[in-house]
């Protein structure tokens, strides 16, 4: 047993040092602009732009995780989660999908830099959330893409994010058991209640037993309105998991 | 630091041109490099990053300088073969690499010798290239043959800037040449004695070239051989020339933009078979499992192409860039491509010197320091996914950017190698590289891989490709065809050309300040400085040659033959022969006089003289007239039965040179201070067009005495004894300081009632490294030691250039460092 620990110790060390050979020859870089990323090295922006990032803050809602405008008071559910309870109990972002991240997301997810996604969701998985903590989940299920999508894009942007997250916290990920059975028509462009019916039914659950008792961890790119999330919120529930919360990269 | 391979790259380049150039004893370098390890063992140990690097940057540039010294000034090894030279031989030997084959010979680079000395067999190490001429049979590699050849050391034209020939070969591990003229001199003992895989690779080239060239017309089989198997020598030299002239000559070769097509092509292919799967696509990233993919189809493609050197760069190049990709570091590109040329250099540190290694990397580097800004001025920024008419005019715009910035990464490197400008290369590869990159090329891949399992596909891929060559070809003789589609310039000096980079590094510098809204007068100045720096040089350079108060007289080496540069006081230029080769298919000419010309920023020459109709007098004198701008031609009227000749007489009345035809009878010509005075022939050569006057044709040489105030120079061509006589007799002042041996120094001029009259302090000697004539002949070289004058020989001297204000004299040789004095052989063959 120790005999096996020094052998992991030596191996790490000689990982570690060729690792950072590697990044004495080819230095990480700044992902939104190509500069000298911050000292820490855990951050994969430099610090100007790192400054520009503007990551979530309280007060936010309890729920959903809106970021109330003004500094001070307490956390609170907001008006939408009063009026109507999303399926899941928390939704947490990284930050607001502007400027820095917003570019990132493009980057990422339009010119197809999956590298940037791996390591936002390396920053994803160092961040803490507020009233969210990701070891507690038992299963992690990104949010799927439907096999058309997944063909033109050649990548789902939230599995790229969510097996990062799964790597961190040795947690299982599962992105066979969500489907999506419906092509629909990209958010982007609709409003609020035009995307709740727009996803309606857009889901399923593959094998009901796999989710039942499961504490889920649902990934995603971007939080609008929610209703995606929601939606798969809702069969995950359906499916009898345990409980369900949402994690974003960025939501406006 | 952000690209940490820059420096350490700068370090291993200064360290290769240190030891280029300078003589550092090893055992210092080794002691430093041991010095150097240890603090890198303890570094890494420690892990001290910082001091590892540096620890990294100071053994690259000890590494640099030893690892160039050990390859270019180690004494060659106690059998080496370059101790057989100078004498017949026997060989024998294996074909070590496919032979290149050209319509006027067959070249084969053999190793592994045996030398058979009067029944003795003597094992050698080193490589020979054979030319094989007149050859109707085949070779390939793995035969093992017997030749019968004189050996020759290489030996450079040894003038100003003149391309270092030694090194190349020595850079491909060859230090002797032969040539066969006669087939029986050659044989093949056995077949197949390569290596196993090698052999196979060999064959399936072999079946694939015969492929190539049964299902494709004439030029464009041989444009397809270049481009799918990277053997360029089949390509006719006037498709050549219009390719140069286009500024497309890289598409012929296989470089890194060649593998970048195919690994871009087999990435998109991998990319797009993974997208029809949803399975693989859920479980593997679709750009690592596609770049890993690609190694396969691009090292393959390495071998099969033959394993060039500059294929195997191009092939480390995208290599580097896919590890990168693989490794998540593709971050900055600059860097990795810093990083492929830091491993080529390691591995071969001549690769430095190397044309195409330094033309590929400027590219490649242009494209990532230019294109970026270019293109952002060109496109604007949109929100959300781009719609697909967008995407495709982004991508001309991209390919547009990346077009412009490699041309003007490359252009002062081919001013300095090639002397040449195109004005039509940004249209010619907007057509040629989708042409011959984006269909061809892809064709020639599909060949390679169906060739032996589908003779349909095959047919059909090579049909297919050998169609849109002949549209490329179609176009690139459209474009070649405008007069203005490619000028000559002189060589730009090295100050130049770095100041050019500067310009072109600041105008991006101030685009981006200006674009990013925070303009930077520093910028501005520096831009000024170096905008004046170019308007003074230019300048200075149209001044310079204008009005020197010297008379310079070049004897420039062209092996066997003689071409003289004369530079008048005030400016002007007289070129007395321009050298020439008997054997075809090399143009003194255009290899050896213009870019010497060039290299001294002369594309004006007033006068142009042949003395007489021979090759090695007349041969250069074709592409001078046809690329330089000539005032006037000066001849004694003979004309000759020489197809060369045929080329000279064409070439005058093209570009309407005035033709003057002088004697004895010419009056003496005055340029400022300098007087020309003719003494032969006694009266113009007219009218005496007999069928091959070649050989008698020397006493009828233009005999020129130019004088300088108190300094003369005697050119004498090649007239004999009788012509000297005549000359002691007519009573003229023949006392020169400088002479131009008589026929190269042959024991039948130089005569000594000659050379009491001459009584030169000088004597040059214009002859060819160990010629086959033996000139200059040990007699003649008797007689001048006799008469106390110093003697310069174009072999063994290189160029010997003479100065002179009038009174004093000033004499300097392009002396080579490593050439033993040969002894002086007596022969009595005539040439």
């Amino acid at each position: 047993m120790l005999r096996k620990l020094k052998t992991s110790k030596i191996t790490c060390n000689i990982k570690d040092m060729v690792s950072g050979l590697a990044d004495i020859l080819f230095p990480p870089r700044c992902i939104a602009c190509g500069g000298s990323p911050e000292e820490s090295g855990k951050i994969p922006f430099c610090s100007e732009c790192l400054r520009k990032v503007s990551f979530i803050r309280p007060p936010l809602c309890t729920c959903c995780g809106l970021q109330f405008t003004g500094t001070g008071g307490a956390n609170h559910l907001c008006g939408n989660c009063i009026a109507k309870k999303p399926f899941f109990s928390t939704a947490r972002s990284l930050g607001i999908y502007d400027t820095i991240l917003l570019d990132t997301i493009h980057l990422f997810k339009y010119s197809g830099r999956i590298l940037i996604g791996e390591l936002m969701g390396r920053v994803m998985a160092e961040h803490r959330y507020d009233s969210l903590s990701i070891p507690e989940f038992t299963l992690i299920i990104p949010v799927p893409l439907h096999p058309k999508k997944l063909k033109e894009r050649g990548f789902n942007q939230s599995l790229v994010l969510g097996r990062e997250l799964s790597n961190k916290f040795s947690i299982p990920l599962d992105f066979g058991v969500l489907k999506r059975r419906i092509d629909t028509k990209p958010q982007v462009n609709l409003g609020k209640s035009e995307r709740i019916k727009n996803v309606k039914g857009a889901f399923m659950v593959k094998e009901k037993g796999r989710i039942e008792g499961e504490k889920v961890l649902l990934v995603d790119d971007v939080y609008t309105t929610g209703s995606t999330v929601n939606e798969c919120a809702r069969v995950l529930r359906e499916a009898k998991a345990s409980d369900v919360a949402v994690l974003t990269l960025a939501r406006a | 630091m952000q690209k940490p391979i820059i420096p350490l790259l700068i370090a291993i380049i200064a360290g290769i041109i240190i030891g280029n150039y300078t003589g550092i004893s090893n055992t210092f370098i080794l002691s430093f490099s041991l010095a150097a390890l240890i603090l890198l063992f303890f570094s890494f140990i420690r892990m001290n990053y910082r001091l590892l690097f540096f620890g990294l940057l100071f053994l690259l540039f000890l590494f640099g300088i030893l690892n160039t010294r050990v390859s270019l000034y180690q004494k060659p090894a106690k059998n080496d073969i370059s101790l057989y030279t100078g004498h017949e031989v026997v060989i024998h030997g294996l074909v070590c690499k496919s032979p290149e084959t050209s319509p006027s010979k067959t070249s084969l680079i053999i190793e592994k010798m045996k030398i058979i000395q009067k029944k003795e067999v003597i094992p050698v190490v080193g490589r020979v290239s054979l030319s094989v001429k007149n050859n109707l049979r085949t070779f390939e590699y793995g035969d093992y043959i017997k030749a019968k050849t004189r050996l020759r050391r290489p030996h450079n034209f040894n003038n100003p800037g003149g391309f270092d020939y030694k090194r190349y070969l020595h850079s491909r591990g060859i230090s002797a040449l032969g040539s066969i003229r006669q087939p029986s001199n050659i044989v093949v003992l056995r077949k197949n004695r390569g290596s196993y895989l090698k052999t196979k690779i060999e064959r399936y080239r072999s079946h694939l070239r015969r492929g190539i060239l049964d299902m494709s017309p004439s030029p464009e089989g041989s444009i397809l051989q270049a481009l799918i198997l990277g053997e360029k020598k089949g390509v006719p030299e006037d498709i050549r020339e219009k390719f140069n002239r286009t500024g497309i000559s890289h598409m012929l070769a296989i470089s890194g933009l060649h593998i970048g097509i195919i690994a871009t092509l087999f990435f998109f292919l991998a990319a797009g078979l993974m997208k029809s799967s949803e399975y693989l696509l859920l479980r593997f990233n679709i750009k690592k499992a596609s770049a890993l993919f690609v190694v396969i189809p691009i090292v393959g493609y390495a071998f099969i192409s033959g394993l060039g050197i500059s294929t195997i760069r191009a092939t480390i190049m995208i290599l580097s860039f896919l590890a990168a990709l693989l490794l998540g570091r593709e971050r900055d590109l600059l860097n990795t491509l810093a990083f492929a040329a830091l491993i080529i250099l390691i591995f071969s540190p001549s690769s430095l010197f190397d044309i195409s290694f330094q033309l590929s990397f400027i590219a490649v580097t242009a494209i990532l320091v230019i294109t970026p800004t270019l293109n952002a001025l060109f496109s604007r920024k949109s929100e959300g996914p781009p719609s697909p008419c967008k995407k495709i005019l982004s991508s001309f715009f991209l390919f547009l950017a990346v077009s412009i910035s490699a041309i003007a990464g490359t252009a002062p490197l081919i001013a300095f190698y090639f002397n040449r400008i195109s004005t039509v290369t940004l249209i010619s590869n907007v057509f040629i590289i989708p042409l011959l990159g984006f269909l061809v090329l892809p064709a020639g891949i599909v060949f390679i891989i169906s060739a032996p399992l589908s003779t349909i596909v095959s047919t059909f891929m090579i049909k297919f490709a050998s169609f849109f060559v002949g549209i490329s070809l179609s176009i690139i003789d459209v474009l070649a065809s405008f007069s203005i589609a490619s000028f000559s310039v002189t060589t730009p000096t090295i100050m130049e050309i770095i100041v050019y980079y500067l310009f072109v590094i600041t105008t991006i510098k101030l685009v981006e300040s200006v674009r990013t809204g925070k303009k930077s007068v520093l910028l501005q100045i520096v831009l000024a400085v170096i905008v004046i720096f170019f308007l003074a040089d230019i300048s200075y350079v149209n001044l310079k040659g204008r009005n020197p108060n010297h008379l310079t007289a070049t004897f420039i080496d062209v092996g066997q033959g003689n071409a003289s540069l004369i530079e008048f006081p005030g400016g002007r230029k007289m070129l007395v022969d321009g050298g020439g080769f008997y054997t075809k298919g090399f143009d003194v000419g255009k290899y050896v006089v213009a870019p010497f010309l060039w290299r001294q920023r002369i594309k004006k020459l007033d006068i142009v003289v042949l003395t007489h109709p021979d090759q090695d007098h007349l041969g250069g004198l074709v592409y001078i007239l046809n690329n330089f701008d000539v005032g006037e031609v000066w001849s004694n009227g003979e004309k000759s039965a020489l197809e060369t000749y045929r080329y000279f007489a064409q070439a005058i009345r093209e570009h309407n040179v005035p033709h003057r035809i002088i004697s004895r009878k010419t009056p003496d010509m005055l340029l400022g201070d300098t007087v020309i005075k003719i003494l032969n022939p006694p009266e113009p050569i007219v009218d005496k067009e007999t069928g091959v006057p070649t050989f008698s044709s020397n006493d009828n040489g233009l005999v020129m005495k130019i004088t300088f105030r108190n300094a003369s120079i005697l050119l004498p061509a090649d007239i004999s004894e009788e012509v000297e006589k005549r000359l002691v007799m007519s009573g003229d002042n023949l006392k020169s300081n400088v002479i131009l041996a008589p026929h190269h120094g042959s024991y039948r001029s130089s005569s000594p009632s000659f050379l009491e009259r001459v009584r030169p302090d000088i004597v040059v000697v214009s002859c060819g490294f160990e010629n086959v004539a033996g000139f200059p002949h040990n007699d003649a070289i008797e007689r001048y030691e006799q008469s106390n004058a110093r003697i310069f020989r174009t072999d063994l001297d290189g160029a010997v250039i003479m100065k002179t204000d009038g009174e004093d004299i000033e004499i300097t040789s392009q002396r080579p460092s490593d050439i033993p004095n040969k002894g002086q052989s007596y022969s009595d063959v005539d040439s």
